[in-house]
């Protein structure tokens, strides 16, 4: 067993992390329902995929996916397959039935990137299941890029706003380490924050918006709307006093000319290579601290949760695939 | 510096020893199931009890075997009440070890009640012959609702003797599962931890009205409340309750089931494949989000219990 003043320095410096991580989760959060981050990926992606202005407009207009808009009218930030399949056919078919083949033939009639696409898909199915299948596929495929955008975008801003947020609240590794290290109070009132934070419910990953609708159901992108709502009372005071310029900006009072510069320096060399951590830390993100500080907290409880099983063999990587079956 | 070892030592060693139970399932699979109630699977029966469970065990019937053309995963089945139910017993034992596959239909069940001490439990890779009447599985089709010819949906009720789990630590510790994914166009990979829980007594609260299911089954959201009180703690929202066709619960919400109604019931939790199937969909890959789980409704309690005439509206 560890000696039990690391570990709570360990635990203690998981939890800095993950509060900063989620202030920067929240903020970047903010700027992505602000900005429409989601939206606009995704309307470049549907952009791309149909090749039309035209019919994206129509698509956007058909009852099945205006539902989803948000209140300001602007275009959705998701939209499932099947219901994308299913208003693209319908939009194609025009007055006729939307599994009328012919329809749909004489729907691809024309050189848009959507008509070329649907007519290639067409040519492979079936019948009408078939081809429906095959739209949420090729909906669904094309997707996974725009999914791909938006995680190196997020990522970009994960890595500035550590940056950022680091240099703001002043937030030096090194210098957190030597409180917790010296405090025995501090570190057990950060172990107690831990477990408060480890007890709260993980967040939902899907909601269904419509409650009379059992089956569609959506990626709950609800989050904080302020870092001041992702922390609690303790966590925020917590924060506030292992960080802050108010030590620093003492040094540099009554300083001028040369010595102000020379103050300044001084205070810069003395966080760089802490600030440096904590940036480098704080961009692995929310989730990584989270479970880094379950596993902490895990080894105090002599090394086991409640609910966790015995074993205590570890388990090699699993490859992702599924043997070709007829399941 | 020998501290510091030790430190990162016990972290290593304690990454594998919270690593969680992994299964890797065909992501064509999810779709087909995520709004199916039941399954049904051509079953080869290993072994199965010699007698049922009595009443205030359960009153189950376990049946290890494999379904490798449908599940492709190490599984049970079981019968509830299954002392009320010889003809599907004894067509159980008929077939057990004999390799002979019948036919049977019930509830599926993800859960990762009993995960492999090591390694993960990938679908359609070979399934060896199960040595026990309970395998290392995550898969369940519990409860059964016919065996074979015999049509047993009506074992979907109350279990005499039996003394069901807790709503409150129930729901408490389902609400605080987590479930990390990672998906590729073909596969998706779960990991969770252990959880138990089986058969608890609780009141669902509707906050939404019946949607029919692919297979004739039903799902409805509702709030999970201890008992049915109007001031009553809420342990769970909008939970899908899903209700097995042919079954008591079934015919019951299907006559009338007005938003806000109450009913008092005996449920398993599942996996809920909707919600993994929006979320593989949404993303390649979460982390510690919460479990997306439904309950199976197995049996109408307390004052619900009265049995319903099929066609018939309940009397309030």
């Amino acid at each position: 067993m560890l000696p039990t003043p690391i570990l709570d320095v360990l635990i203690g410096l998981s939890l800095f992390y993950l509060l900063l991580s989620l202030i920067c989760t929240t903020v970047s959060e903010m700027f992505a329902n602000w900005l429409k981050t989601r939206a606009t990926f995704l309307d470049q992606g549907i952009t791309r995929l149909l090749g039309s202005d035209a019919i994206k407009q129509k698509l956007y207009a058909h009852p099945l996916i205006k539902s989803l808009k948000s209140a300001d009218d602007q275009p959705p930030s998701y939209i499932p397959a099947e219901k994308f399949a299913t208003a693209l056919l319908d939009i194609v078919t025009g007055d006729k039935k939307l599994s009328d083949m012919e329809a749909v033939q004489d729907g691809t009639k024309g050189d848009a990137d959507y008509q070329k696409a649907l007519k290639a898909l067409l040519d492979a199915s079936p019948n009408f299941a078939a081809l429906h299948k095959n739209v949420e596929e090729w909906f669904n495929s094309n997707m996974d890029r725009v999914s791909g955008w938006f995680k190196k975008n997020r990522q970009a801003w994960s890595l500035s706003l550590a940056i950022l947020v680091t240099l703001i609240v002043n937030a030096d590794t090194l210098k957190v380490v030597h409180v917790l290290w010296t405090n025995p109070d501090r570190r057990a009132a950060m172990t107690d924050l831990a477990a408060k934070r480890l007890k709260e419910p993980p967040p939902a990953s899907v909601t269904y918006p419509d409650p009379d609708n059992a089956t569609a159901s959506t990626p709950d992108v609800s989050v904080p709307k302020s870092p001041e709502e992702a922390l609690s009372n303790d966590e925020q005071q917590m924060l506030g006093e292992l960080t802050g310029w108010k030590a620093d900006s003492e040094k540099l009072q009554g300083q001028a000319g040369g010595a102000w510069w020379s103050a300044l320096w001084g205070i810069v060399c003395t966080h760089l290579l802490g600030w440096i951590l904590t940036m480098i830390a704080v961009s692995l993100g929310a989730p990584f601290w989270f479970d880094t500080l379950n596993r902490f907290m895990n080894i105090r409880n002599s090394g086991r949760a409640p609910d966790e099983p015995r074993d205590k063999s570890t388990k090699p990587p699993v490859q992702l695939t599924v043997p070709q079956a007829n399941g | 510096m020998r501290t510091t070892s030790r430190a990162l030592i016990s972290f290593l060693l304690v990454g594998g020893l919270v690593q969680a139970a992994t299964i890797v399932l065909k992501r064509a699979w999810v779709e087909k199931f995520k709004d199916r109630a039941t399954i049904d699977a051509t079953f080869t029966i290993d072994h199965a009890h010699p007698r049922p469970n009595p009443g205030s065990a359960d009153g189950d019937m376990h049946v290890a075997g494999r379904a490798a053309a449908e599940i492709g995963l190490p599984m049970v089945a079981e019968i509830m009440n299954a002392d009320n139910k010889q003809p599907a017993v004894l067509l159980v034992h008929k077939n057990e070890g004999t390799s002979t596959a019948i036919a049977v239909t019930g509830a599926w069940r993800l859960w990762f009640e009993h995960p492999p001490s090591a390694g993960s439990q990938i679908q359609f890779a070979a399934v060896p012959a199960a040595t026990n009447t309970n395998p290392d599985h995550c898969f369940e089709i519990h409860p059964l609702t016919a065996v074979g010819p015999n049509k047993i949906a009506d074992s979907l009720k109350h279990i005499p003797g039996f003394t069901p789990k807790d709503a409150t630590a129930a729901f408490g510790s389902y609400e605080k599962l987590t479930l990390s994914m990672e998906a590729n166009k073909s596969a998706v990979r779960l990991d969770s931890k252990k959880s138990g829980f089986n058969y608890v007594l609780f009141t669902m609260r509707t906050t939404g009205k019946l949607t029919k299911l692919d297979d004739g089954g039903f799902a409805v959201l509702a709030d999970v409340i201890p008992e049915a009180s109007d001031d009553a703690d809420v342990l769970a929202e909008q939970v899908r309750m899903i209700f097995v066709p042919g079954s008591d619960p079934w015919n019951r919400v299907q006559q009338s089931l007005p938003i806000g109604d109450e009913l008092t019931v005996l449920g398993i939790p599942r996996l809920n494949l909707n919600a993994v199937s929006t979320l593989m969909k949404s993303t390649s890959s979460v982390t510690d989000q919460k479990l997306p789980y439904e309950m199976i409704i197995v049996a109408l309690e307390g004052p619900d219990a009265a049995p319903v005439a099929k066609g018939k509206k309940k009397t309030p």
